[in-house]
């Protein structure tokens, strides 16, 4: 089902022969997981994209991503089903390596061809999410909305760009390459030219995570590890606790296997930070910047131990305000899934750069509502701006190619439709 | 002697809430303009704050490589006559350009609303220990979600709107005589908490690294007073407030890294030097004129003095290891 290929193979079979190095890569990745100095991070696949649940949730985050949002156009709800049905058949098309048709040369090619002919392993992921207008009286979903599913509000320290804000339908698109992510993107707009309308877009990057579980080598752009307390995504008792919807969850049946969905760009003020004393820096977080050890040990991988006066680790730092490890708070748990971004610069000079947060949750009141919560306030806050994003819902895997994203929900749409 | 303590780590960061506040014992200050002016006087001229001049003079102590406590407190004590001085401004000048607008006075309210934000530029940062206060005379119309819709949208910008934009004080989108009640009920509120809050010498140090932090984003950028474009005497003010609490710790700075002292003093007049250009007789020029060339001084003057600025509570050894 999935080839696997290592890309430290890949390359030395590059090397050597040039030419056809897919399959040396493939015979040589046979053997490379049982050495244990070969960096699984180098394993480079195509992706199943069928199943319970959508890849680029527990998936291992890769190098690039690519947040989409579009609003549609569609009119009716079977419009709204072609969408997702050609957003389907693309992602099909993309993540198993088919080559793209040449086509007749007096037409515009189908393919733009930046990535060449035949798209090759890059654990290339695309994610589709609905956002909380796709439930509004266009298509007659409301009653089958997730119910914890609303417009994402104005939180106190953000200050929210309404065109980088919520919209219909979120993709988000995660590559080992850059431009697999762009590929990926002109051929899912192509195919939905008539129906999707880019309403915002985030590209993010990050350094592979070559450790953990409880440890992680991927630091954010404040220059501290991220993501060292993670949810263990390998862990599939974790996971169905904290991500998927369960059937036994208040829930629409459509949305077993779906999860809810949040994407945020947040403005890191990464000059202001650079010139913050690095002890400060520290409390802020409440890790040791370089080590990531919490202040209360000396080994990254230690569970944090808070002290209740706040001396070791103030009560305001901000991994004891998101997860204060007391008895209960280890239901608000979420797993995320962010990105570094930079888009240059702004009016005053200073660099434009931050984390394009994202999380999954089962529940959005137990996870990102919660832990938000505890966030107002934060020391962090003057260091960070959060300027757009949305809360959306991924639903459930798809059961076969070319079946539309949802099919759970246009299903029961369409019958409410016709009552 | 202890004057590092924890609440030293945390004082760049400003708070938004109570809460926090209590959880981190945060500290700032401001600056103020040690000539200040009677509270009622007019618009004063602007005055230039010659380079150097006060940190020249090392105060005599007994050590002279480190800080003392002594030096500290006569420091903390001096900066709190200062901002004395400066709430009584705040307080009079308020008033005065409130009763203007009462009055229906639009050209005149116009012509004191720099005059009546000068003291606010000095002691904003102190000011923002207390956040609601800070968001209800100085928050700017796209801090709210609604802009100048927002109920919230109260205040000297809120006035600023009035004036400019909307250019009559009983227009039809915001009532500047009820805006004007609502402003002197908040800087009440805001001199009496300042009058009561402790000054720690962090406060020193850090209000002036977080007067041109904060400067060095919207204040450089014209996007502080959007309609009037009177950015520059906002600047102006945070730049001069912060110059007066740095010289405060000056003496001491000189003592423990002379260099850094120097570079901060180069740093300032660098700052002043784009300034005057734009200066006028008791105000500046639009911020429209500043040319191109200009801005990007502004925007080196005042990362380059926010660098240095963030040395100086490490130099002075007012942090603690976390």
């Amino acid at each position: 089902m999935t080839r696997r290929i290592s890309r430290r193979s890949f390359l030395r079979a590059g090397a050597a022969a040039g030419g056809a190095v897919v399959v040396g890569g493939c015979a040589d990745a046979s053997a490379a997981p049982a050495e244990p100095e070969v960096d699984p991070t180098t394993v480079v696949s195509f992706l199943s994209h069928i199943g319970a649940w959508q890849p680029g949730v527990v998936t291992p985050a890769p190098r690039h991503a690519i947040i989409a949002v579009f609003d549609t156009t569609a009119a009716s709800l079977d419009q709204l089903r072609s969408a997702l049905t050609a957003l389907s058949i693309e992602v099909d098309l993309l993540t198993s390596g088919t080559p793209s048709e040449a086509g007749d040369p007096l037409f515009p090619p189908p393919d733009n061809r930046i990535i060449g002919t035949t798209p090759d392993a890059d654990d290339l992921t695309v994610t589709v999410a609905l956002g909380a207008s796709v439930f509004d009286d266009r298509f007659g979903l409301a009653p089958h909305a997730p119910r914890q599913l609303t417009l994402m509000p104005s939180f106190p320290n953000d200050r929210l760009d309404p065109a980088r804000t919520h919209g219909d339908l979120l993709v988000q698109i995660c590559s080992q390459r850059e431009i697999v992510a762009h590929h990926a993107l002109r051929r899912l707009m192509l195919a939905t030219r008539d129906t999707l309308t880019l309403r915002w877009m985030q590209a993010g990057f990050q350094e592979l995570n070559t450790l953990g579980p409880g440890r992680t080598s991927t630091r954010n752009l404040l220059g501290f590890k991220d993501g060292t307390a993670n949810l263990d995504t390998s862990d599939a008792t974790v996971i169905h606790k904290h991500v998927w919807v369960s059937a036994d969850d208040d829930e629409p049946a459509w949305t077993v296997g779906g999860t809810y969905m949040v994407s945020r760009i947040i403005r890191n003020r990464v000059e202001f930070w650079d010139r913050t004393p690095l002890a400060t820096q520290e409390l802020i977080m409440g890790r040791r910047k370089d080590s990531g050890a919490p202040l209360s040990g000396d080994d990254e991988a230690q569970t944090p131990e808070f002290d209740e006066g706040g001396e070791v680790t103030p009560l305001s730092a901000h991994i004891r305000l998101a997860n204060p490890r007391t008895p209960g708070s280890e239901a608000n748990l979420i797993l995320r899934r962010g990105f570094n971004f930079a888009n240059g610069f702004s009016a005053d000079g200073q660099l434009d750069q931050g984390l394009l947060f994202v999380c999954f949750q089962r529940s959005m009141a137990d996870g990102f509502l919660t832990v938000q919560g505890r966030l107002d306030g934060e020391a962090l806050e003057e260091y960070i701006r959060p300027v757009g994003g949305g809360f959306f819902f991924a639903p459930p895997g798809r059961t076969a190619p070319g079946e539309p994203f949802a099919a759970g929900l246009l299903a029961v749409g369409g019958t409410s439709a016709n009552n | 002697m202890k004057v590092a303590d924890r609440s030293g780590a945390f004082t760049l960061c400003r708070v938004r809430n109570s809460r926090v506040r209590r959880a981190l014992p945060l500290a700032l200050l401001v600056a103020l303009c040690a000539t200040a002016c009677d509270a009622s006087s007019d618009p004063p001229a602007a005055t230039a704050t010659t380079a150097g001049a006060s940190i020249s003079t090392p105060e005599p102590a007994a050590d002279t490589t480190t800080v003392s406590a002594a030096e500290l407190q006569r420091a903390t004590g001096t900066y709190r006559l200062l901002l004395d001085d400066q709430l009584v401004m705040l307080q009079a000048r308020t008033t005065e350009f409130s009763d203007a607008i009462r009055a229906g006075d639009l050209a005149t309210a116009k012509s004191m609303y720099n005059w009546a934000r000068e003291p606010w530029t000095q002691v904003e940062l102190v000011a923002e220990l207390f956040p609601l206060s800070d968001i209800a005379i100085d928050s700017r119309a796209d801090d709210h979600p609604l802009g100048v819709a927002d109920p919230a949208f109260i205040g000297f910008h809120a006035l600023e709107y009035v004036l400019w934009a909307q250019g009559s004080i009983d227009g039809v989108q915001l009532d500047g005589a009820r805006l004007a009640d609502q402003l002197d009920r908040d800087v009440s509120r805001v001199v009496a908490e300042l009058r009561s809050v402790a000054i720690d010498p962090e406060m020193l140090t850090n209000g002036a690294a977080a007067s041109i932090e904060e400067a060095a984003q919207t204040k450089v950028t014209g996007h502080e007073d959007i309609y009037s474009h009177t950015d520059l005497a906002t600047l102006d003010g945070n730049v001069r407030g912060a110059r007066a609490a740095f010289d405060l710790v000056a003496p001491m700075l000189i003592k423990v890294d002379a260099n850094l002292a120097d570079d901060i003093s180069d740093a300032y007049a660098n700052l002043d030097a784009v300034l005057d250009q734009y200066r006028s007789s008791n105000s500046f020029q639009p911020f429209d004129a500043v040319t191109t060339a200009d801005r990007n001084r502004l925007k080196t003057a005042t990362a380059t003095l926010s660098e240095y600025l963030a040395r100086v509570t490490g130099a002075l050894g007012l942090v603690v290891e976390g």
